[in-house]
């Protein structure tokens, strides 16, 4: 608090020593206001750069989790129907290592957490898997596909298959 | 003169920087709001209940029938002058499926017509028309009848507010979780 008063004081005595200064005698203290009016600026100028390229890394760094989501979704799916797309899933066969084996292969590091439901014609949750990464969680990305899948009692069935990326 | 310059400087860059102002539109759609997907995904999907429409003659359809299949007999019957009040139950059903699909952020509207060589004839909406204006996203399919005739399935999905998506979340978490009323902290 006191190094506040003493600094406010000082700028006011600097300030008054300018306005003072009627004989137009340059010096130091006459150009303060102008050092303090650019160094301001300046300031100003690389804070704003500083946020713009925060976000623009920020944004980057999010695209690029939502084209690995969709890419590994895409290719879960794929996974699961073969080589007919729009095959019926078999829903017995869904096994959990080889959907995360193809889904580590894919990420190349990144965190990821994926889950296979049916919603139609009764709700359960077929599959989770996730992956051991301890990478920190500082923005994620997520994507969701549909497929039908064949159920022990014969229904055809819609699964949800939904991964998030970190 | 400076100090000005900087500002303006650092406002443009600001405003181009700010969240919302990146391109949102995605080339590869997330399932559940894709329209074309939810539409094969239905289609395809077995019916799940057994039911009994009471027609001219009794028509059994059983759990394992295709949802394309059920929605055919319908069309055929409508087309033939049947009274839509018949398929009540399995309108609801089928309204029932797909708001499941798509919840919680889209509503589903299932639109049909019989494709006729002077006009098209629109034969149902399920649940009702949808919103004619605002954000809406659409995908038509053919199914062509037995006896010739053409029949155009339309799915649309409107993106659901946020009280809607928070409501039906809400609902359908205690649904999932086997929750008859929903509990006090789940309610907005």
């Amino acid at each position: 608090m006191l190094l506040v008063v003493g600094v406010s004081h000082l700028l006011v005595d600097s300030l008054s020593f300018v306005y003072q200064d009627e004989s137009g005698v340059g010096g130091f203290f006459e150009d303060l206001p102008v050092l303090v009016f650019v160094l301001a600026g300046t300031c100003v100028m690389i804070l704003s750069a500083v946020s713009v390229s925060d976000a623009i890394v920020s944004r980057e760094k999010i695209k690029e989790l939502e084209y690995l989501a969709n890419r590994c979704a895409d290719r879960v799916v794929s996974e699961l129907v073969g080589a007919h797309p729009g095959a019926v899933i078999m829903v017995e066969s869904l096994c959990a290592t080889r959907l995360c084996k193809v889904i580590t292969d894919c990420l190349d590091g990144h965190g990821f957490r994926m889950g296979i439901a049916m919603v139609h014609p009764v709700f359960e949750w077929l599959l989770e898997a996730s992956s051991a990464s301890s990478a920190i969680l500082e923005s994620a990305s997520s994507s969701s596909r549909l497929a039908n899948g064949l159920t022990d009692e014969g229904y055809i069935a819609v699964l949800v298959v939904r991964i998030i990326v970190w | 003169m400076f100090f000005v310059v900087a500002i303006t400087i650092s406002s443009i860059l600001l405003y181009y920087a700010r969240p919302g102002t990146n391109d949102t539109t995605s080339t590869n759609p997330d399932g559940q709001t894709d329209p074309e997907s939810v539409l094969r995904v239905f289609l395809q999907a077995s019916l799940g209940e057994e039911m009994v429409l009471s027609l001219d003659r009794e028509i059994h359809i059983s759990p394992s029938t295709e949802i394309a299949e059920c929605l055919l007999i319908e069309l055929e019957a409508l087309a033939l002058g049947c009274d839509i009040d018949c398929f009540a139950p399995m309108n609801e059903k089928l309204c029932s499926i797909l708001e499941t699909i798509c919840s919680p952020v889209m509503q589903p509207y299932l639109l049909s017509m019989e494709l006729l060589d002077e006009e098209n004839l629109q034969m149902f909406s399920l649940p009702c028309d949808p919103p004619q204006s605002g954000t809406r996203y659409a995908s038509s399919v053919e199914l062509p009848g037995p006896d010739g005739s053409l029949f155009l399935l339309t799915l649309v999905l409107v993106p659901a507010s946020l009280s809607e998506i928070r409501d039906v979340g809400a609902c359908d978490l205690d649904l999932r979780l086997g929750i008859d009323q929903p509990s006090a902290d789940l309610q907005p």
